[in-house]
């Protein structure tokens, strides 16, 4: 099966501590080789650093095969817990997601209302610590980021194993 | 009396909190509270000035590319440097998409739900929605058949109960007045503007290399090279897609989103009258080709109106500028008394009740704002003041435009003064930009064909041509208002810098004396029929397009709601 298309989105503000994950996992894999090569067909999967943005982002995301959100998620969990929602769960209008209108859950809900769902969305973070100024991680979820990177891979073989046997 | 909470106030990007006092059906007193500290002038200080641009751009999540327009102005300022031509009006280029973009969403995706029930649209007649959209525009998506294909999208996700970004309107409240074919029509446009704004926005992706955070900016210049026979550059093929992608801007905003803010605001006269606040207003001129100081030359108009007196426009002084932090959570070493922001400084110190909290100290600090005054008066940024001030400035493009709108609604210029004032002004603003997009992507390529490539000057690239210290100012005026950053320079470093972005303008708090912000004003007076669910106060709120400490972000799973309405 060829034209297989799967996306990264990191969302998170660099100068934001805890609020940087996303961004830092786009950059993780830009900058180490070896993480990419670790999938059975990388040049399938997009990185695409978000930063804070929302509608600006629909045009990356039309037409993948899976999505993969990463951002921190406030969840009453301990810090650097792992969270891993499906994507329809975080646009259903009970779950109101983002603090700001036009964030990760809008751009999902745009794209869900505009017919344009990838065929696979997961939603998948770290509890923050503590979100404010400042240019580093806060040390549990710094700690949690190599799992975060782990299960990201997981999904992304899980998804391109499954469509490679359907092609 | 009734207080009413709403915090976070949705629809708007980032995290503003108003506290509003109403006593028979009116507000008698508003509070306006930014309850998130940004603070990249920290982040700033001892950076290198030419990568200043590249942190400034992530004070904003959703406008970037105008932090890095106005710092990269302000850098040059400081340093005595003149960009060439065709860098500036890439520039231009870039901020002018921006606009157009962002005020489409603005009134599609961020305010229009103030006005329109999205569950009315279930109950319209698709043949009476077909007439309607036919009588007010050619816009060809108008047939009986395409209004029944949207009701039925617009079922099915009721139905599902996947409403998504939908989700947070006031269904059903009584202040809602259009008709059901009104609302199915602007549901419809809801949706097509979502798919517009993708393809407008490519234009980023051309002259700025990647959206959103674009990488083309430079002091000097732009790193975006001109060349009309290489691939890959900016060159004939890039500029004919660019003139495409402003013809489709040109055809939404003509034919769909100014027809619409004229129809809604037609079923809302009252709301020519609401919501004015001060009726001062500051511009700082912007769009200006490169030159920094030629006010002739600037696309929109330099000035202030003062108790909006349209008669007189009074010329803008930077020097007059100061940030007063009286109600702010700051400490400024010495004295507390107002700063210029070259003197500015940014000393948290949080005096707030600690969080969750029932109300705000409103008696003492009460906002992660400071209080931006002109002269020691607050003023109001924004597409209203900058139509107002060209208005009254005697620019014959925005009289013509703002003239004819006003023949249309039968209304005089007074009304402008108003919650509908802000929102017409946005979209008239957004046909005046239409005219500039053309001019600068004309003169851009009249100096690609007299083979005047020039893109960037690097005589001031080397840090050994600085002077050992150096001020400078860069201004914008971004699609929410009045953007300012101030430099100073000193050994190669950046001393001091201080952004003083349009909604600290418009929602600062207090200052020392007393005088509310431009919010807090506005929303004196407003008439809440129903103090549970205050539409009539976001549609104040939302008239402005608040954007607050929007750099931050989280997914919140616990399904908390965002607004909290008390009512004690």
């Amino acid at each position: 099966m060829t034209h297989r298309r799967y996306g990264i989105l990191g969302l998170g503000n660099r100068i934001e501590q805890d609020e940087a994950l996303g961004a830092l996992v786009i950059e993780r894999f830009r900058d180490d080789p070896t993480l990419m090569g670790r999938l059975p067909a990388p040049d399938t999967v997009e990185l695409i650093d978000g930063g804070t943005v929302g509608l600006g982002l629909m045009p990356y995301l039309t037409g993948l095969d899976g999505l993969l959100v990463v951002d921190v998620i406030n969840n009453n969990r301990e810090p650097g817990e792992l969270i891993d929602l499906d994507g329809l769960d975080v646009i259903r209008k009970d779950v109101v997601m983002s603090v700001h209108d036009l964030g990760a859950g809008e751009l999902l809900g745009a794209l869900y209302v505009m017919e344009q769902w990838p065929r696979r969305v997961r939603v998948i973070g770290l509890e923050p610590k503590f979100i404010g100024l400042g240019l580093e991680l806060t040390p549990p979820v710094a700690a949690a980021l190599p799992g975060l990177i782990q299960e990201l891979l997981r999904y992304l073989a899980e998804w391109q194993r499954e469509d490679g046997a359907a092609g | 009396m009734a207080e009413i909470v709403i915090d976070p106030v949705t629809r708007i990007e980032g995290h503003l909190r108003i506290e509003a006092k109403v006593d028979g059906g009116k507000v008698t007193k508003a509070y306006s509270s930014g309850t998130m500290f940004r603070g990249i002038e920290l982040i700033l200080k001892g950076k290198d000035p030419r990568e200043a641009w590249i942190w400034t751009q992530r004070i904003c999540g959703v406008c970037t590319s105008v932090h890095a327009h106005t710092s990269v102005y302000a850098v040059e300022d400081a340093l005595g440097i003149e960009i060439p031509p065709n860098a500036a009006l890439i520039r231009d280029l870039i901020a002018g998409a921006q606009y157009i973009q962002d005020h489409v969403i603005h009134f599609y995706h961020l305010h229009a739900l103030d006005w329109v029930d999205v569950t009315g649209a279930l109950k319209a007649d698709p043949e009476a929605t077909s007439k309607l959209a036919q009588s007010i525009s050619p816009w060809p998506k108008s047939s009986t058949e395409y209004f029944k294909g949207v009701q039925a999208r617009v079922k099915k996700l009721v139905d599902s109960g996947q409403l998504s970004l939908m989700a947070s309107g006031y269904w059903g409240h009584p202040a809602y007045a259009l008709p059901p074919e009104a609302d199915l029509m602007a549901v419809a446009h809801y949706l097509e503007a979502l798919e517009w704004q993708r393809e407008v926005i490519k234009i980023h992706a051309v002259l700025g290399g990647k959206n959103p955070h674009l990488q083309t900016y430079l002091v000097g210049g732009m790193a975006s090279a001109v060349d009309p026979n290489s691939p890959n550059v900016i060159n004939w093929e890039r500029i004919g897609f660019i003139a495409e992608r402003i013809k489709q801007m040109r055809d939404f905003v003509e034919q769909v989103y100014v027809p619409d803010v004229k129809a809604v605001a037609s079923f809302y006269p009252e709301w020519w009258k609401i919501g004015a606040g001060h009726k001062n207003y500051l511009t700082y001129g912007a769009m200006q080709s490169g030159n920094r100081t030629d006010e002739s030359k600037f696309a929109f108009n330099r000035g202030i109106i003062v108790g909006g007196d349209l008669s007189n426009v009074v010329k803008l002084d930077q020097k007059k500028i100061t940030e007063a932090i009286a109600h702010s959570y700051y400490t400024y070493e010495g004295a507390n008394q107002a700063l210029h922001p070259w003197d500015g400084q940014t000393n948290p110190k949080y005096t707030g009740p600690t969080p969750p909290y029932d109300a705000l100290n409103t008696d003492s600090q009460y906002s992660w704002l400071k209080s931006p005054r002109y002269d020691g008066k607050p003023m109001e940024v924004g597409p209203l003041a900058r139509m107002l001030v060209a208005y009254a400035s005697g620019n014959a493009r925005v009289q013509e435009i703002v003239n004819g709108a006003l023949t249309e609604l039968k209304l005089d210029a007074g009304a402008l003064f108003s919650t509908l004032g802000r929102v017409a002004a946005r979209a008239l603003e957004t046909v005046y930009m239409l005219d500039k997009m053309d001019e600068w992507l004309k003169a851009l390529s009249t100096n690609i064909e007299s083979g005047d490539l020039r893109i960037h000057d690097g005589s001031k690239w080397d840090p050994s041509t600085w002077p050992d210290e150096a001020e400078g100012w860069g201004f914008h005026e971004a699609p929410r208002g009045a953007l300012g950053h101030w430099i100073k320079i000193k050994n190669k470093k950046i001393e001091n810098y201080q952004a003083v972005v349009p909604s600290t303008w418009n929602a600062g708090p207090r200052d020392a004396d007393g005088v509310p912000g431009p919010y807090e004003a506005s929303l004196e007076g407003t008439p809440v029929a129903d103090p549970d669910r205050p539409l009539e106060l976001l549609r104040t709120i939302h008239s402005f397009d608040p954007c607050l400490a929007c750099a931050v972000h989280v997914v919140d799973a616990t399904g908390k709601e965002r607004v909290r309405v008390e009512v004690r």
